[in-house]
């Protein structure tokens, strides 16, 4: 009986506050649709409302509202993601762009990497498996993420080095960071001679595009690789 | 050089568009604004339609304001369901890279292609999506239904096709020539400021191997222009290309 009481709670209040949720995001704004009148004039007062997207609520937005929040929520999770290093605030910021457009495969393949890095690996295979089945993908833009989950997150040096190859062969002259961490993947697997090759083609890239942590990050791994070949590793 | 009959340009355009899908995403957004156009003159729905639409592309053109370009077409579309540019202009939208929602800017440029199936300009767009997307083999068939439409567009499209050859398959020969005809077709003052031309026929003659000489040259053409426009990115792309040819 208790259990059933228990059951009862966590199914039942859930839906009560959705239910209270989508009422208040449904109930018409008045001021929006009056702002609306068919005169060319008003095309421009459409304009102002996308400006105030942040003051209304879901249900209240217009389409450009909803496009206008969720693109400045993506740009704070790819900050939070790629600049600022914290995956915990990406993961909510790209939470928060979904419920605004459920379809933004970007923000779905950032919560992917997110849960990487918060070595939540688990999650972010099933988000991955999701993706990948869904085919709700650019395989182009994350043949790096995904080399990187296997080789860093699960430690599958070969699978790994077949998704930076991926993105090597499609862009030999865009792919530095690829060559980096394949070469790093090789040196895993204690393949030395490839290992090698893949880094002094990182520093090549890298000079070229004058991309210092590149460069910083495949001399750290050359350092590596010194020690690991003097010591027969 | 590509030989397409009015039949079989049907067929390969109606078997893209059935096996694409749409979305109802789409339909949710026009709902928004339908109520808008109720009770209007015919005259006024399309004036207001027609400024709507320009305010919009200038948006759009400038790349800012995305989400009041996107109530503004769909203002549009409630004035002028018709309007085929709406369906041009939404995957525009969409597909730039500051949204970067591309399976709905799918859906608009599919939309677009039922209204204007000989668009060159929609085919290409959607060729180039659809390459984004993986599916090769579509965007390769849409590049050849663009190539056979309308002519108006015909060097952009080449070189665009150009472009997808040398990214995305090993058939540099054809890219080469492509390009080349969209050189050829260019006024002079575009060849002197469109990078996109010298940058696909250099690449594709740098990794056929041969003529390594033309190859250079062509993208240190290319590499001059972009450096007009301060694009330091594909300077470094075309500077990774030169010294590869050495």
């Amino acid at each position: 009986m208790q259990k059933a009481k228990v059951l009862v709670s966590v199914l039942i209040l859930p839906l009560i506050f959705w239910s209270c949720a989508t009422t208040k995001n449904t109930v018409p704004n008045t001021d929006a649709q009056a702002g609306m009148t068919p005169e060319i004039k008003e095309g421009a007062k459409a304009d102002v409302q996308g400006e105030e997207s942040a003051k209304a609520s879901i249900g209240e937005m217009s389409p450009g509202q909803k496009l206008s929040k969720y693109l400045e929520l993506k740009e704070k999770a790819n900050n939070a993601l790629h600049k600022v290093n914290d995956p915990g605030a990406a993961l909510d910021l790209a939470n928060e762009a979904l419920v605004l457009v459920p379809d933004s495969s970007e923000m779905k393949w950032l919560r992917f990497e997110a849960y990487r890095r918060l070595d939540h690996v688990d999650k972010a295979r099933g988000v991955m498996e999701k993706l990948l089945e869904a085919k709700d993908v650019n395989l182009r833009d994350q043949y790096h993420s995904l080399g990187d989950f296997y080789g860093f997150s699960l430690g599958d040096y070969k699978t790994a080095i077949e998704w930076y190859s991926q993105q090597i062969a499609l862009d030999p002259g865009f792919s530095g960071w690829a060559y980096c961490q394949r070469g790093n993947a090789y040196m895993q697997l204690k393949e030395y001679a490839k290992a090698r090759l893949d880094f002094d083609r990182a520093l090549f890239v890298g000079g070229i595009f004058k991309d210092g942590n590149l460069t910083n990050a495949v001399k750290d791994y050359l350092s590596r690789l010194d020690l690991a070949e003097k010591s027969g590793k | 050089m590509i030989q397409i009959t009015r039949q079989k340009y049907r067929i390969v355009l109606a078997f893209i568009l059935l096996v694409s899908g749409a979305s109802i995403q789409a339909q949710d957004d026009a709902a928004f604004f339908a109520d808008k156009a109720v009770g209007l003159s015919e005259g006024t729905r399309l004036t207001l339609a027609r400024d709507s639409l320009r305010a919009a592309q200038t948006m759009i053109d400038k790349g800012e304001s995305q989400g009041k370009a996107l109530d503004q077409l769909l203002l549009t579309k409630a004035y002028d369901p018709d309007l085929a540019q709406v369906e041009f202009e939404l995957g525009r939208l969409y597909e730039s890279w500051q949204v970067g929602l591309r399976a709905r800017a799918l859906v608009h440029y599919e939309a677009f292609i039922k209204l204007r199936p000989r668009d060159s300009r929609g085919l290409t767009h959607l060729a180039n999506l659809y390459a984004w997307l993986g599916r090769l083999e579509e965007a390769d068939a849409t590049f050849r239904l663009a190539l056979a439409a309308e002519t108006k567009n015909a060097s952009w499209t080449k070189y665009q096709y150009s472009g997808f050859l040398v990214a995305y398959t090993d058939r540099y020969a054809e890219a080469h020539e492509l390009a080349r005809d969209a050189l050829e077709s260019m006024s002079p003052q575009d060849r002197e400021n469109d990078p996109w031309p010298w940058r696909n026929k250099g690449m594709a003659l740098a990794r056929e191997g041969v003529r390594k000489d033309q190859a250079r040259s062509d993208l240190e053409k290319a590499r001059s222009i972009f450096q007009k426009y301060n694009d330091t990115w594909q300077i470094s792309y075309i500077n990774v290309a030169l010294e590869e040819l050495k």
